[in-house]
């Protein structure tokens, strides 16, 4: 059992029969135990119908999942000690307080300690005394991490388990989960924001339109990551010094603009910007689509 | 390495912030602890607290307040003389072979006052609650929390259903309490302890029925406006093909009376002749069926489609 894989999917597609639009096409990929693993994708590419297959919530049109070396289908039950769950968008009873939710879901479970659970949310900062009710959308996600983790699972699966939560309480939680991957437990996390994902994973796969495009080390997603950055100067720019750096992919300059998409490391570029007086700088991360249109080609966006 | 899988008697740490996380060992499925049942159908059984005592009470009160003006009502007894007079009184109850001199008893007025629409009246309990136990759960979100600890669906879907089916006997015994204190109390009214017992008794094998078939609606359809609505259906339109089926000679409504839900009802008989155990407890079977059904079809459908 040690030797399995933490998670291996194969040949996984979902087709929704009233829409028949398929949500998962062919989709292959194995996980290996005690890695934190990143599932990216944009909204809607299909990273959330992996995860409810997963968790048995909904039945695959083919292929197969083992998580722990169990069929995830047919031994969902016995999957599930093992599993801790975190749902894209948490809901809760509304009408119970947080320690009453925790207390219902540790029944759940067999020999849960419940102190634990007391000790997460504490270190998350979440008030279990308040009605859900109550609860805004970032105390609802603390409270949907602390019953992920409360039982100790050895398999994590968090669906954007970071939205809403405020960056103090997001470095805990990562803080939490290199516990748990140190502990020998396996992170299997979707997000569509890339520098969280590079934060903290491991390996990353990157989803699109239900189709698996790549699977990468963080190594190799940081080479290919790339980054837009604009400098606002009073000084005359000339296209040709930038395009000469490297990584620079496409030079933009209007009246006291300059913008550069840039590929790879950026500190050829703040050592080339020092050289000028900047008024103004900014570094934004590109979004996921932008990545997939300049990795995958426009065809695939 | 902590094996979180065993009770642990050791006495719990303190609060520590930094504390890292201990994770338990995968052992073989046998050795796995099983759950506790029962969380979720004393979840359910307090989320129905209010209702329980509030539609015990309505209807205990309307019982008390009935049995309060049958010696008044006795006297004139109009409402009797009115629909019998317009040969109405049968066919309302679709007690085709009820003397009508019984609608003048204090069993008769029961029957035509309320027990004779109780499953209609249950009906408007029974469907919004089985409807809350599962579509409500679902569109909420929170069936994904559940279903994604090692609880199996079967038994998601059972403790919901007991929770339901408890709430309702809890209903009918504060009605049977009610009935039994008022009639003993009440001079005028000449009824025995069993009569009560029998007639709530009587009420329970319908409202299975269409608690089952309402649970089967909900797992098998998307939208709970129309489970409740089919289901709602399914009661009304069973009582009135009865209605209509004591009104006409017609063969069709002859074969229909049969597999009528309401032929299964016979509120005044219950009252005054007892129940018809094995007939009762058939119903109850039957809808067990369905329900057996009800939980087929939740095994096998996708969740939050």
């Amino acid at each position: 059992m040690s030797n399995v894989n933490a998670i291996e999917i194969s040949n996984l597609s979902k087709t929704y029969p009233r829409t028949t639009q398929t949500a998962l096409s062919d989709l292959s990929l194995t996980v290996e135990r005690g890695e934190i693993f990143g599932y990216l994708g944009p909204n809607g590419a299909g990273k959330s119908t992996t995860i409810r297959i997963m968790l048995d919530l909904i039945r695959p049109t083919s292929g197969k999942v083992l998580l722990m070396g169990r069929d995830a289908q047919r031994e969902s039950v016995h999957v599930k000690h093992f599993i801790g769950n975190l749902p894209g968008e948490i809901r809760l009873w509304e009408h119970l307080n947080g320690r009453q939710i925790l207390h219902y879901l540790a029944g759940l479970r067999p020999n849960v300690d419940l102190n634990d659970a007391y000790q997460m949310a504490e270190r998350l900062q979440l008030n279990l005394s308040l009605k859900a009710g109550n609860y805004s959308t970032g105390n609802k996600r603390k409270l949907g991490i602390v019953q992920a983790m409360m039982h100790h699972p050895p398999l994590l699966i968090l669906d954007e388990p970071t939205t809403g939560l405020d960056p103090l309480v997001r470095q805990t939680f990562h803080e939490m989960l290199m516990e748990a991957r140190d502990a020998g437990a396996t992170v299997f996390l979707s997000s569509h924001v890339l520098s969280e994902v590079q934060a903290i994973c491991d390996r990353v796969a990157i989803l699109r339109a239900g189709t698996l495009q790549t699977v990468q080390s963080i190594e190799a997603l940081s080479h290919a990551r790339s980054h837009i950055v604009t400098i606002y100067t009073r000084d005359a720019l000339l296209a040709e010094r930038w395009e000469r750096i490297d990584g620079v992919k496409e030079v933009n300059i209007t009246s006291g603009c300059l913008r550069l998409h840039v590929m790879g490391a950026i500190d050829a570029v703040i050592k080339q910007a020092a050289t000028i007086t900047i008024d103004d700088m900014t570094i934004e991360e590109p979004r996921l689509e932008t990545l997939f249109m300049t990795y995958y080609g426009d065809k695939q966006a | 390495m902590t094996d979180l899988w065993t009770e642990r008697d050791e006495p719990q740490p303190e609060l520590q912030a930094d504390r890292p996380i201990n994770l338990p060992s995968i052992t073989t499925t046998f050795l796995l602890p099983k759950t506790r049942p029962g969380r979720i159908f004393w979840r359910a059984l307090r989320d129905n607290a209010m209702g329980i005592v509030i539609w015990g009470s309505v209807f205990s009160l309307l019982l008390a307040a009935l049995a309060l003006i049958f010696p008044y009502q006795q006297e004139s007894n109009t409402l009797v003389n009115i629909l019998s007079g317009l040969g109405l009184l049968e066919r309302l109850t679709g007690a085709r072979e009820i003397d009508i001199a019984a609608f003048s008893t204090f069993e008769g007025y029961l029957a035509l006052q309320v027990l004779g629409w109780a499953p209609i009246i249950f009906s408007a309990y029974l469907i919004p609650q089985a409807i809350n136990a599962v579509m409500a759960e679902e569109r909420d979100g929170t069936l994904d929390l559940l279903l994604t600890t090692p609880l199996p669906r079967w038994r998601f879907l059972t403790e919901k259903a007991l929770a339901i089916v408890v709430s309702l006997m809890c209903i009918l015994f504060m009605m049977m309490v009610t009935l039994i204190i008022v009639t003993q109390a009440i001079a005028e009214i000449d009824f025995a302890i069993w009569q009560p017992m029998n007639s709530m008794w009587h009420i329970f094998p319908i409202s299975m029925i269409i608690l089952a078939f309402t649970l089967f609606l909900c797992v098998t359809l998307r939208q709970p406006r129309t489970a409740g609505g089919l289901a709602a259906l399914f009661v009304l339109g069973n009582y009135f093909i009865r209605a209509i089926s004591d009104m006409t000679d017609l063969p069709i409504f002859n074969i229909l009376r049969h597999i009528n839900l309401f032929e299964y009802y016979a509120s005044v008989a219950a009252l005054t002749e007892g129940v018809n155990l094995a007939r009762d407890l058939g119903v109850v079977a039957f809808a067990g069926l369905i329900f057996l059904l009800a939980v087929v079809q939740f095994q096998r459908r996708d969740i939050g489609v």
